[in-house]
């Protein structure tokens, strides 16, 4: 029987060590391939949350928070350091959540500003763009929760044969590292309306959103739940606040905006401190999506999160 | 439970403690225990079947034990059989009887369809309580008084979903008498898992994917894609079986308990009677016992004989799906088996008179892939519906030669890259399975190399199989295509 559980245990040590293997010199080799990339911002995100200790104000969103706050103005406004991990809402929601447990400390506000699909599709992760957004920096991994992590060992190959054929960002648009400062990771490109052009793909032109009838899943109000208690274990505190959205993609009666409040509110526990009609917004206020805001609107936006802040600074 | 996932594996390592942990005696009670869990971890309610059917031929041993009557083995048999039935053909039956009902007396459906849902592995844990009835009244062993030890028979967990299906007289001394642990065994048992793991994850389920693609879209391809597209439902459907059943065999093996070869290389047979007796062995085994020896066999003539193997295959085809293609498939197939057994003394006679060794190597390959192509396009009416059936056959049949040159071939795959790969994988997947025609002499081999090295390739097929596993939505199509029968 030792021999045989010796033959188990040495199979299993070498297998590990094998995947172990593969993932390192995968995640590692070459290094910075996709670092002009859009996604590999979330990496100096990640840093910047690592280094300030100073009361800050956390932002976990998607692209709407990248797209709408300027770090520069909510910092003078509160007098707290801003970390918006706010960049592509195609992580999924539970990757940023994740990201900002890193570093979370007694006085620090979390404000999660999820864009409206969080609802339907919380728990996702999309493997390919979080892999190529932090790929050699292995420490963000810890971050993946355990039971995602098959998705992401089926999908190294894979990984690695889009490693082998990635041609570089996108050198005209917005959607590369070089629209952020490289120091604060504020967006500093220039953003204009542009959602009617034809360029724009037509599931972004024409897409809606309509909360009617919409019910938080029981998963995703228990995972807000323990993100709510660590959160508030660390001495931090922890709210909703309302992402943009152009107002005319709304479908729905406004008082759904409500109801989800409500439920946010009553089942998870998370009180919001914004009114979601406050941030619909008018054409000219967003850039190529319904989440988008331009300069000017990132201007608007902040400005009125800032006020609305201040009812609980 | 699915053999690959992770409550699988959690479960097999605290039976395996169990196991070995409890004296000898007392093991039996366990594998009652394991295999209750593992039937009815995904549905719970599904134990009561389970539970009926071992009840009722535990009851017919008993009888049988004390009175060896024919009217009572058929009752019981039947009784079996009903379980079956209702479960796996109610559906069935109520749609062709509305069916008739409709076009012979226009009369609406007056029979309710009620949706019954088929327990998993019922063919097969069915099939092993009439070979224990079988046995008993065949005086090839007494009945088994202790019902937990016979419990743990039927719902033997490494073979109740998928076989191989056990004789009575085989298996129910093995749990009675449980070996001490042998950790030659238990690594043979190990590596048989490891190669039925890679046959799924690798072989079958990449093709599985790859040969549905060609198959449902047969009218938009041409005759080579659709002749491919039948071929590799053939190494599929091979692969898929023939990893459950290694996986089954691996697992028991680790327990100490012998379930038998259930594959024999069918694809190197060179007849179609002896692809039977390569095929699905346990599965033959049974028909053979059960039904083709009770109708008289080959002891009544040469015209009863050929009946009652067309009866045989007719009955196969039904127990591998409550659906008239599967019938068909049947027919076909004990067709070929029939004139396979006239023509062979005429084949041996013209080899006679044109001076051919009948064993030469040219003349055995020949024999083999004219037996592949035969049974390959039978495996068409058990893929595919009837039409779509016979349309696939018409294009293979009236092959469009020209389509062979057709460029797009090389990415039938998805990509010239992914098409070499499946190849490949293909390759290695025919020269290990033709290794194995000797087990013994490759594990001889195996053990002779040093510790680590021996650990190193299961060590990799592991890993290959996580990886393939992982990269598709294998938890989904892990679903092994035997488990619906």
């Amino acid at each position: 029987m030792k021999r045989f559980i010796k033959y188990i245990v040495t199979i299993i040590v070498i297998a590990v060590l094998i995947m172990i293997s593969i993932f390192v010199v995968i995640t590692t080799y070459p290094k910075g391939v996709f670092h002009d990339s859009y996604q590999s911002v979330i990496v100096d995100k990640y840093r910047r949350l690592q280094k300030i200790d100073d009361p800050k104000i956390i932002i976990v969103a998607g692209s709407s928070a990248a797209f709408g706050i300027n770090q520069d103005m909510m910092e003078d406004e509160t007098g707290y350091k801003v970390v918006n991990l706010g960049l592509q809402a195609g992580f999924g929601n539970l990757f940023p959540s994740e990201l900002s447990k890193e570093n979370i400390n007694e006085g620090d506000i979390v404000l999660l500003a999820y864009e409206y699909d969080w609802v339907n599709d919380f728990h996702s992760m999309a493997q390919d763009l979080i892999m190529s957004g932090i790929d050699e920096n292995i420490d963000m991994y810890k971050h993946i929760p355990i039971d995602h992590w098959k998705d992401f060992v089926g999908y190294l190959l894979k990984y690695a044969e889009k490693k082998k054929n990635y041609e570089g960002s996108d050198k005209n648009g917005i959607y590369k590292r070089s629209s952020f400062d490289q120091n604060t990771t504020q967006m500093i490109a220039h953003r204009e309306y542009t959602l009617e052009n034809p360029e724009i793909l037509p599931m972004m032109r024409d897409q809606k959103l309509d909360l009617s009838n919409v019910s938080i899943s029981d998963e995703t109000k228990t995972y807000l739940r323990k993100y709510k208690k660590y959160v508030e274990d660390r001495g931090a505190r922890v709210y909703f606040v309302s992402p943009p959205v152009l107002k005319k993609a709304v479908i729905c009666d406004y008082k759904e905006f409500e109801n989800l409040k409500n439920q946010e509110e009553e089942q998870i526990g998370i009180m919001y401190i914004t009114d979601a009609l406050d941030y619909l917004y008018d054409k000219e206020y967003m850039a190529d999506t319904i989440y988008h805001c331009n300069n000017e609107g990132e201007y608007i936006r902040t400005k009125q999160l800032v006020r609305d802040l201040k009812k609980i600074l | 439970m699915n053999y690959l996932s992770l409550a699988f594996f959690v479960f097999f390592i605290v039976f395996f403690v169990i196991y070995y942990i409890v004296k000898p005696p007392y093991r039996y009670i366990v594998i009652f225990a394991g295999s209750y869990v593992f039937y009815g971890y995904a549905n719970p309610s599904m134990l009561f079947v389970l539970m009926g059917v071992t009840v009722i031929s535990y009851i017919g041993g008993f009888v049988l034990n004390k009175k060896k009557s024919r009217w009572i083995y058929a009752v019981f048999f039947i009784l079996e059989i009903l379980f079956l039935a209702t479960f796996k053909y109610y559906a069935f039956i109520v749609d062709n009887v509305n069916f008739l009902l409709d076009k012979i007396f226009s009369i609406e459906p007056i029979v309710t369809n009620w949706n019954i849902v088929l327990p998993i592995g019922l063919s097969f844990m069915v099939f092993q309580a009439c070979n224990y009835l079988s046995d008993v009244y065949r005086n090839k062993m007494s009945a088994e008084k202790n019902i937990i030890r016979y419990a743990a028979y039927v719902a033997f967990f490494p073979t109740v979903l998928s076989g191989p299906i056990q004789k009575a007289r085989n298996l129910i001394p093995q749990i009675a008498n449980p070996k001490r642990f042998e950790s030659e065994q238990a690594k043979k048992g190990v590596i048989l898992f490891a190669w039925g793991a890679f046959e799924k994850i690798v072989i079958s389920n990449n093709l599985s994917e790859l040969y549905y693609s060609i198959l449902s879209d047969y009218n938009n391809r041409s005759s080579a894609e659709v002749a491919i597209g039948v071929i590799l439902f053939s190494i599929y459907i091979y692969a898929d079986f023939s990893s459950y059943s290694d996986m089954a065999r691996g697992v028991a093996k680790i327990l100490g308990i012998e379930v038998g070869k259930n594959f024999n290389n069918p694809y190197l047979s060179q007849s179609t009677s002896e692809f039977w007796n390569r095929w699905h062995i346990s599965l033959n085994e049974w028909f053979i016992e059960n039904i083709y020896i009770p109708l008289g066999g080959n002891r009544k003539g040469i015209i009863r004989k050929y009946i009652n193997v067309m009866i045989v295959f007719i009955i196969s085809g039904f127990w591998h799906g409550a659906a008239w293609h599967f019938v068909v498939w049947g027919i076909i197939n004990g067709v070929f088996v029939v004139i396979g057994d006239i023509i062979k003394p005429i084949k041996s006679q013209i080899y006679k008179d044109i001076k051919i060794d009948e064993k030469a190597e040219y003349i055995v390959y020949i024999r083999r892939i004219i037996v592949f192509c035969l049974i390959t396009l039978s495996w068409v009416f058990f893929a595919s519906g009837i039409q779509d059936s016979i349309e696939i056959c018409k294009k293979i049949v009236l092959f469009d030669n020209l389509s062979i040159f057709d460029k797009n071939l090389l990415n039938i795959a998805g990509s010239t890259t992914q098409t070499f790969f499946v190849l490949i994988m293909l390759l290695i997947f025919c020269a290990i399975q033709l290794k194995r025609q000797n087990e013994g002499k490759v594990y001889e081999v195996y053990s002779k190399q040093p510790f680590l090295l021996q650990c190193l390739p299961i060590a990799i097929l592991i890993c290959v199989c996580i990886f393939g596993a992982w990269s598709t939505d294998t938890y989904v199509n892990s679903q092994f295509l035997y488990f619906q029968f």
